[in-house]
């Protein structure tokens, strides 16, 4: 699915990935763990195209193509989709009309027709129900107001909305009670099938005792220091960060 | 008589025959703002006069409007051409003329009483003839102008807080070419009294006509009037519209302005704060396309202590368009305690198009909080990677940031109909731009 290889990146003047080799083939879940200022974040971030940041080394193949050479656009597009870590508010853009450009966009990238009003509205329908957000919040502006955890929820509504082949959750568990936790888990646990894959960026260890990933890779300081399956996330739990950084 | 500038010939004709027409009581009030009219004249765009610093209105002169009245009444459809459907009372106005077929809801809506200006000023009424142009002022050419060859007018007159009074007024332009229409109001909130009014402004199966509106309103002691001026005529047109607003103590007034039609088009508003604990609160959107030039000119007179007014508007420009637009606040010496807001923010999308914004203050309490600024919209760089990361291209996001802009105006409106209504007509002609997203 996702190919990366020796990927660097800089902020600015600052070099925060230091070569971040990762492959995450269909059907797998991917967690990212590590401390503040690791560059978790930022790798979510150069994936999806941010224009801060600057790729200097490396490359990003996407089902054989070149991610680094797309606009951001043309990468959602392409299926790649970023759930924020924090939301934007958008004051004066209607929920409802927002969401259905951005799946018109990506259906007539595929050869699809765009969706008749009345199709996106029972699409929008079924989303709602199965992430269990207030319906009322599609009809506002979009994240306009919204609590902090209706805005994560409104991430896995476009998510499951969008239905892309890669998902990229940039830390959706932090400031999220328990039980909005189990929700955001319940939607990625619905949308992982065999043919999409997810990575997952988290500081805790907590939001994988409900999204089980396939492997874990801990990152300090711009680099993977350690791979493994589920296992590691519990024992970094246990020991922290300070266990790998001293590696 | 004073002696009639040559160019107004057009208006002399007109002005003969709308005083054949009236009864004496009228003659004398048409008289006299015709005798202002003729000294005044129409203004002229040059330097010192800085109300029309920006504004050339040789248009109007140049050519023969006139009034004319339409032969197509029945055929309008004029359910197509209300504004919400909120309204219980609707008064239809072509060609400056209150068509009573067309109009509905006076009769069976308590609270409400609706009258020519004509006939009020025949039978004496007491307050039409001290209110009538005693608030908009014959300084001003167009107010002379249109004093002088209104049609019968309207006066509505506002009593009770309980019943919902949701007043329509729709006027339309329509019949053969060059049509010239003189809507005149004057509106009566009376003491602790509350309603709605939207005037509307449409052009119907005609291209060039000239509107010279004039509305005053009247709000007394405790009473709120919610008030909306959309201008939506023919991309031919010129509209001169001019507002006074009279605010006795504790009355609160809220305008909500909407204008994207005319070629030529000036709306004015003037509020005298004339009682404490008074309130204003003025918002509007323009948008400019082509060679449009519209012309916004706010009054505030915070002329008692303890009052509040706000100005909030905003501008989206295309084209080579030009907007203008003013804002004077003056506080008084002893207008202490004011709350004074103004702020107008501009989008332009073109190279070719021009804002002259400028906001005033004028202060001469000290114990005020006034504050004002005149700046363009910038576009947040979060945002436009939320929507692009969504598959939003540049044209696509562009197309919802510039609604978004106008949306901060809409979203403002109180009547859900109405703001649905100004929503969807902004929404069908957002210019078709690309914002430089950075």
């Amino acid at each position: 699915m996702i190919n990366i290889n020796n990927l660097q990146a800089n902020i600015e003047e600052t070099q925060i990935l230091k070569g971040i080799d990762l492959e995450i083939k269909a059907g797998e879940v991917h967690a990212i763990m590590g401390p503040n200022g690791s560059g978790k974040s930022t790798l979510a971030n150069v994936i999806a195209g941010r224009p801060e940041y600057s790729v200097t080394e490396g490359s990003v193949t996407f089902q054989d193509k070149e991610l680094l050479d797309m606009e951001p656009e043309d990468r959602a597009r392409e299926g790649v989709f970023l759930a924020f870590q924090y939301p934007t508010e958008l004051p004066g853009v209607r929920a409802w009309q927002f969401l259905k450009a951005a799946a018109d966009s990506i259906r007539v990238h595929n050869g699809e027709e765009e969706y008749s009003a009345r199709e996106f509205d029972q699409k929008l329908k079924e989303c709602v129900a199965q992430v269990a957000i207030n319906p009322e919040l599609v009809k506002r502006n979009i994240n306009e107001g919204f609590s902090g955890g209706e805005k994560k929820r409104n991430e896995i509504l476009q998510m499951t909305l969008l239905n892309p082949k890669l998902a990229i959750l940039d830390e959706t568990d932090s400031g999220l009670d328990i039980d909005a936790l189990k929700i955001v888990a319940d939607g990625v646990n619905n949308f992982r099938n065999k043919a999409n894959a997810v990575l997952v960026v988290t500081h805790y260890q907590r939001l994988l005792n409900y999204i089980v990933p396939d492997k874990v890779h801990v990152l300090v300081d711009g680099k993977i220091v350690q791979s493994g399956g589920p296992e590691l996330a519990l024992e970094l739990e246990a020991k922290g960060y300070d266990w790998v950084k001293g590696d | 008589m004073a002696q009639i500038d040559a160019r107004y010939d057009t208006y002399t004709k007109d002005y003969e025959a709308s005083l054949k027409k009236s009864h004496k009581s009228v003659q004398d009030f048409k008289s006299e703002a015709w005798g202002s009219f003729c000294e005044v004249g129409l203004p002229i765009a040059r330097k010192g006069n800085e109300k029309w610093k920006y504004t050339n209105v040789s248009p109007v002169l140049d050519n023969s409007y006139r009034i004319r009245e339409s032969s197509i009444e029945g055929d309008i459809k004029v359910q197509n051409l209300g504004v919400t459907t909120t309204g219980n009372v609707k008064l239809v106005v072509i060609n400056g003329k209150l068509s009573k077929e067309m109009s509905h809801g006076v009769d069976n809506i308590p609270g409400i009483h609706v009258t020519s200006l004509q006939d009020a000023l025949e039978t004496n009424s007491k307050f039409v003839k001290e209110n009538l142009s005693a608030h908009a002022s014959y300084a001003d050419g167009f107010v002379a102008l249109n004093s002088a060859l209104f049609d019968e007018g309207l006066y509505v007159e506002i009593e009770g807080d309980e019943s919902d009074v949701f007043v329509e007024i729709v006027n339309i332009a329509t019949g053969s070419e060059n049509v010239a229409s003189y809507p005149r109001v004057l509106v009566n909130v009376k003491e602790n009294s509350k309603a709605c009014i939207i005037e509307a402004f449409f052009t119907e199966d005609i291209t060039h006509h000239f509107t010279n509106a004039v509305t005053e309103i009247v709000l007394g002691k405790n009473s709120t009037l919610n008030h909306g001026k959309v201008m939506f005529e023919s991309m031919d047109s010129v509209h001169m519209g001019v507002t006074n607003v009279y605010q006795s103590e504790s009355s609160s007034f809220k305008s909500a302005n909407f204008s994207k039609g005319s070629d030529l088009a000036r709306n004015e508003m003037s509020v005298l704060l004339d009682g404490t604990e008074a309130e204003c609160d003025i918002i509007g959107l323009y948008l400019t396309v082509d060679s449009q030039h519209i012309d916004t000119l706010i009054n505030i007179d915070h002329a008692k202590p303890n009052c509040f007014s706000n100005i909030m508007y905003k501008g989206i420009l295309d084209g080579n368009s030009r907007a203008v637009f003013g804002g004077e606040v003056l506080v008084r010496k002893d207008s202490q305690k004011t709350n004074a807001t103004q702020s107008d923010k501009n989008l332009i999308l073109s190279d070719g198009a021009e804002v002259d914004s400028k906001p005033s203050l004028m202060i001469y309490a000290d114990d005020v909080q006034c504050g004002h600024g005149a700046t363009a919209g910038s576009i947040n760089d979060e945002t436009v990677f939320y929507m692009r990361s969504r598959g939003l291209d540049e044209r696509m996001a562009s197309k919802f940031l510039i609604q978004a802009f106008a949306r901060e105006i809409i979203d403002q409106v109180d009547d859900p109909g109405f703001m649905e209504y100004i929503d969807n007509a902004y929404e069908s002609s957002i210019p078709n731009a690309i914002l430089n997203l950075g």
